[in-house]
């Protein structure tokens, strides 16, 4: 089940923990979807490239609905860098609507050049988020236990 | 921590990486075209002018020009500030560079003291304008990981070449000074070539294994404890006065290259992300080079042995050409065909916000560069990187390795104008779609 993909660490971890793991998670499997579609499987590909738009979706849902509207709050900074997050996730929105109609027409080669950019870009925009603004949270934050337990509960699924 | 200042969107314009990752290849086939018109003299041996030319229109015509203007664009992302002023620093440290190597290669091949003081000058002022900021820049990241570890020991083993050279060139452009040529040349060759290149290739790959290839992260001991080995083992040669002790840090220094070559292509086949990827083939061009240049280094300096197959003066030149164009550019070729049409799509994207009908102007980046062209710039570099270890032992056929580098180079050029082509098509084309927020007003 998609809700699965994020499980607590322990007790102490950090939201740069918690959230690293994710991308991670994320990661691995945009990766074995796109292997799929290398290898033009695409009943596999279809439904591994669906459970990863998902859990993608799911985990910017909960940067924007959760993590930013915390540290935002915490910080007073709106149009510093959540705002800047904020684009890029539109930005990776975008690539994931056309990855989905590449893979709803079977078009591979769009696809896999279409995955390579989203790569590179989920790859860049992770860096800022694991090197910069995870840190500033953890620090920014308070009750960084109740945060991570409150995104966790926003998962999308019914509660 | 300090929040003020922080940007998260200082990425440069797209002309200020372009214009160093177009120029790259042009020096690339310069010195193609130089070896070419040199002939088989220019493989004999290292001190020749034709394979002094080349090397530096190919260790700073092309390395230099790739790594400047790639360390322009990373910069900002993995320290969350730019380089001061870099839309006008740029293009001067890209002038300078550009007609400092060219003033250079003239110095070399003319012996022209008076051009070794241009391209002094040149050279210098280039690096001037870009080195302190970059130190300065890594000094202030504070923590930074394996990466930044192993490029801050990069950019000291870069000052200390930078150093070297430029004492050189000072002992050619003034004779009378007759400074003790071949163990200064060694010594800036050794930090050339077995400090800045493996180390910023080390600390680059720590970052863009696992992240683009979706592969383990390297162990940190490892990663932390295998340059500072290269750094340490570099140091204590520089200050080795006799023969004996040369043996244990040459072989120290090989052992921890070794060690780095093994570890990254475990990394690499332990990738989760299999997709078929020239990048990988690349990756292991480059490594298996860096095997074999550890190697010969370590039969040429800590033993007696002499490798048979090649002319007498022959080693040192077989070494440098598997860590410049083995390792260093075979991964930077792989690495500019996949750099380049990101940075066109990241400016398109950000130029196509707000305009939802633009958005399918926006190419993914195998419309670039296209798969094809990709597999075929594989094919031509192992095809130059054959011609020349064969050119190493049979210098007659010089002229056709020089072909082949010619077509690498060449094929590599085209490929970046036709993206840049495109790049310009695409953006013409979002610049005319209607803007939604405008024509409301």
């Amino acid at each position: 089940m998609l809700a699965s993909n994020q499980k607590r660490l322990d007790p102490m971890t950090t939201l740069l923990e918690f959230m690293t793991a994710a991308h991670r998670k994320c990661d691995e499997m945009f990766a074995s979807a796109e292997e799929d579609v290398s290898e033009k499987s695409w009943t596999l590909a279809s439904q591994k490239f669906a459970e990863f738009n998902a859990a993608i979706a799911r985990h910017l849902a909960q940067e924007e609905n959760v993590l930013f509207p915390a540290f935002e709050e915490a910080t007073g900074m709106t149009q510093g860098p959540t705002a800047m997050m904020r684009m890029e996730h539109e930005q990776m929105r975008s690539l994931l609507a056309q990855l989905a109609e590449a893979a709803g027409t079977q078009d591979a080669s769009r696809f896999l050049g279409l995955s390579e950019t989203l790569m590179v870009l989920i790859q860049q925009h992770n860096m800022k988020e694991e090197q910069m603004l995870y840190p500033m949270c953890d620090q920014a934050l308070a009750e960084t236990d109740a945060i991570i337990a409150k995104i966790e509960a926003f998962s999308g699924d019914p509660v | 921590m300090k929040l003020t200042g922080l940007s998260f969107d200082d990425i440069p314009p797209l002309h200020v990486p372009l214009r160093f990752h177009i120029t790259a290849p042009v020096f690339g086939l310069l010195a193609a075209l130089f070896l070419l018109w040199e002939g088989p003299e220019a493989w004999m041996s290292r001190w020749t002018t034709g394979s002094l030319g080349a090397t530096h229109l190919l260790t700073l015509g092309f390395m230099a020009m790739v790594m400047i203007g790639s360390l322009f664009q990373l910069v900002p992302v993995l320290t969350g500030r730019s380089i001061p002023a870099t839309k006008w620093v740029a293009p001067w440290v890209h002038l300078g560079l550009t007609c400092g190597v060219i003033a250079l290669t003239v110095a070399l091949v003319r012996v022209d003291p008076g051009m070794f003081i241009t391209a002094i000058a040149l050279l210098g002022a280039a690096f001037a304008a870009f080195v302190p900021a970059l130190v300065w820049r890594l000094a202030r990241i504070r923590g930074g990981g394996d990466s930044i570890f192993a490029i801050r020991l990069a950019a000291a083993s870069l000052l200390v070449t930078i150093g070297m050279g430029v004492f050189l060139a000072v002992g050619r452009a003034w004779p009378e000074l007759e400074i003790p040529f071949r163990s200064w040349t060694d010594t800036h060759v050794l930090w050339a070539l077995f400090g800045w290149v493996p180390l910023l290739v080390m600390g680059v790959s720590y970052q863009v294994m696992p992240m683009f290839h979706v592969a383990p992260a390297f162990d940190s001991r490892l990663a932390r404890g295998i340059p500072l080995t290269v750094f340490l083992s570099l140091v204590l040669l520089a200050h080795a006065r006799s023969d004996h002790l040369v043996t244990p840090f040459v072989t120290c220094l090989c052992a921890a290259l070794l060690a780095y070559a093994a570890t990254a292509l475990r990394v690499l086949e332990n990738r989760r992300r299999k997709r078929a990827d020239p990048m990988i083939s690349f990756w292991r061009i480059a490594l298996a080079s860096l095997t074999l240049a550890t190697v010969t280094l370590w039969l040429s300096m800590a033993t007696p042995v002499r490798i048979t197959l090649l002319p007498e003066s022959g080693a040192p030149l077989l070494t440098g050409a598997l860590m410049i164009f083995g390792f260093a550019c075979s991964m930077m070729i792989g690495m500019l065909q996949k750099i380049v049409p990101f940075l066109i799509f990241l400016h398109l994207q950000r130029q196509a916000l707000g305009k939802p009908a633009a958005m399918m102007q926006i190419p993914a980046t195998n419309e670039l560069i296209s798969d094809r062209a990709a597999l075929w710039q594989l094919r031509l570099h192992l095809c130059a990187c054959v011609g020349i270890l064969v050119a190493l032992a049979w210098p007659t056929i010089g002229r056709l390795a020089a072909l082949l580098l010619a077509l690498d180079f060449g094929w590599l050029l085209r490929s970046l104008i036709l993206a840049a082509g495109e790049y310009r098509r695409r953006a013409s084309a979002i610049e005319a779609e209607p803007d939604p927020m405008a024509s409301g007003t």
